[in-house]
């Protein structure tokens, strides 16, 4: 027993927690504030989605911001129009943004690399038209406001007032965890080594008996179901959803913030490099409206002098893996 | 008996018939060498097969049921694997990694999607079996781009022992090997072959003459001789076409 608890609180995880736990009264000694929190951790919850395929799997996609879109759209219309609360919608909007990607998942199944890219940026470009145009639905130019951070708890016993930022806080760093220790479960999993295998050589995978695309289909609508959950979180936060949620960028920030904290080489990579887009881009926006600018130059750095990412500074010794079952 | 046989197998790129109207049987339990001039289409009747690439005609039958136009994944779980030519392992994986995932896929676990693959002890205690196989037991946990190249040689064939074939195409298993290495491996197929049906692509003729028990001659994509060694190194045709007056 002992050694499990010292096993936990040896975890990267564990720290990775506490450090969310106290966040918010962290930010105020850096410049921050409560609601830049949830962002990193809304951003965090997708860029660990959007890791298993494009980390895991190694399917560079460039168009999961429509499904981040496509959780916000759910979550506002389930509340605007079927029910009044907050789980539902949130789940509604994670199931549908899974449904979306596993659809659009049928086209890419099968390919990989360049055509896999492009496949993603033409049917990402396709929703954000779509959402620009389907007013009844999404809105349209105006978007649709009125979204509320309804009371979250249990019924007739406990009841937690969402729309203050502090608490809705620590209701995504709730959902964040689970998030956190689902994805991890599952790039653990049999499955989650297969979609690595297929990452470092899907010919191989193929001959060794993996009907590839099926695994890479699933990877792209689990990750789509993660996107889809960050959007709804995101909805909320902003009591709105706007088309610019499906805008390309947004698919383009992912990315970015994978690249930036290591998502191809570590597991926390992506949770690092949505904190260190988010701050940046706080602080930089309050110096220039031209803040892509710079970040554009931030990108051709990483690229160029850090191309696995921060975290890679802290990779284990060169040539050995850590071997967890013991030998027979 | 026989375990795979081929009727008319073609496959033709552009203008070129890299495999022309194949009639070929391979028998059970014995060790087959495919040899024949670089072009001459073996390495394509490997990707047939397997199911790598389709055929533009005929028919592919193993142990008597027609599997051509099988996708690669189901190929390998009716029986038949393959190592590569130029190496096909997963090179960023530890050795441990690449045979397991193998093993893995062979025990039907790889859509498990909430368990731990660590606690799987019939995939990892198999996975030891193999590794011990192979010879390669106490490097699991080194990244197999990092091991040796003859190391690698034998891994490749490793990574298809793992799906437990019935019948195990070897294409150029001593490709790049050294004097003594390919002495290694030429032993270690010979042990392999004792409880396994073999199909070898080689070009190494002291190899082939050594290990085979039957030999299949392919020229432009054509069989133009079968038999055994000794039948082979008197035929004329083969003579001519590659052997070069042995």
């Amino acid at each position: 027993m002992k050694k499990t608890i010292f096993g936990v609180i040896r975890h990267p995880m564990f720290g990775v927690f506490v450090l969310f736990l106290i966040l918010p009264y962290l930010l105020p000694f850096v410049g921050g504030y409560t609601y830049l929190g949830v962002e990193v951790l809304i951003w965090a919850i997708f860029a660990l989605g959007f890791n298993i395929v494009m980390g895991y799997t190694g399917l560079p996609s460039f168009g999961h911001g429509a499904f981040f879109g496509v959780g916000a759209f759910t979550l506002a219309n389930m509340q605007l129009q079927v029910i009044k609360e907050m789980w539902i919608p949130i789940l509604t909007a994670m199931f549908v943004a899974a449904v979306f990607g596993a659809l659009v998942g049928l086209f890419l199944a099968k390919k990989r690399g360049i055509y896999f890219a492009l496949l993603t940026i033409a049917f990402s470009q396709m929703f954000w038209f779509i959402s620009w145009g389907w007013d009844t639905v999404t809105g349209g130019e105006d978007g649709i406001a009125g979204i509320d951070r309804l009371p979250v708890g249990i019924p007739g016993l406990l009841s937690i007032d969402m729309s203050n930022i502090l608490h809705f806080y620590y209701f995504v760093y709730f959902i964040f965890i689970i998030c956190t220790i689902l994805i991890w479960i599952i790039v653990r999993s049999p499955f989650g080594r297969t979609l690595q295998a297929i990452r470092y050589n899907e010919t191989r995978a193929k001959c060794i008996g993996y009907n590839t695309a099926l695994y890479k289909w699933i990877s792209f609508t689990i990750s789509c179901a993660f996107a889809g959950l960050a959007g709804a979180l995101y909805a909320l936060l902003r009591n709105a959803a706007f088309s610019d949620v499906m805008h390309w960028t947004q698919s383009g920030n992912v990315l970015f913030m994978v690249l930036l904290g290591g998502g191809l080489t570590s597991f926390f990579g992506p949770i690092l490099g949505a904190a260190v887009f988010i701050f940046l881009r706080d602080l930089f926006s309050t110096l220039t409206v031209h803040w892509y600018l710079i970040y554009g130059l931030l990108l051709m750095f990483v690229i160029v002098f850090i191309p696995e990412g921060i975290l890679s500074f802290f990779k284990r010794e060169e040539g050995k893996q850590r071997l967890l079952v013991s030998r027979k | 008996m026989e375990i795979i046989k081929t009727e008319n197998l073609t496959k033709r790129f552009g203008g070129l018939l890299a495999v022309n109207n194949v009639d070929l049987i391979i028998g059970e339990n014995r060790l087959t060498s495919i040899i024949g001039p670089n072009g001459a289409g073996k390495t394509t009747l490997y990707n047939l097969l397997i199911g790598l690439m389709k055929p533009d005609g005929g028919k592919i039958y193993f142990q008597g049921k027609d599997i051509t136009g099988y996708p690669p994944h189901s190929i390998v779980k009716e029986g038949i694997a393959r190592s590569f030519q130029i190496l096909n392992i997963f090179t960023e994986l530890s050795l441990f990694e690449n045979i397991r995932i193998a093993v893995q896929a062979e025990r039907g676990h790889g859509l498990e999607i909430l368990s731990s693959i660590d606690s799987l002890d019939e995939v990892n205690d198999r996975s030891f079996e193999i590794i011990k196989t192979i010879g390669l037991y106490g490097n699991e946990n080194i990244t197999a781009k990092n091991l040796s190249y003859g190391d690698r040689r034998i891994l490749e064939i490793g990574i298809a022992l793992a799906s437990n074939p019935k019948l195990l195409l070897l294409d150029e298993p001593t490709s790049g090997l050294a004097g003594r290495e390919t002495g290694t491996m030429t032993v270690f197929i010979q042990n392999l072959a004792k409880d396994l049906t073999i199909v070898v692509i080689e070009h190494d003729m002291n190899v082939v003459l050594s290990i085979s028990d039957h030999i299949a001659v392919l020229h432009q994509g054509k069989v133009i001789a079968e038999g055994t060694p000794d039948e082979i190194k008197q035929n004329d045709e083969v003579q001519e076409a590659y052997l070069g007056g042995l």
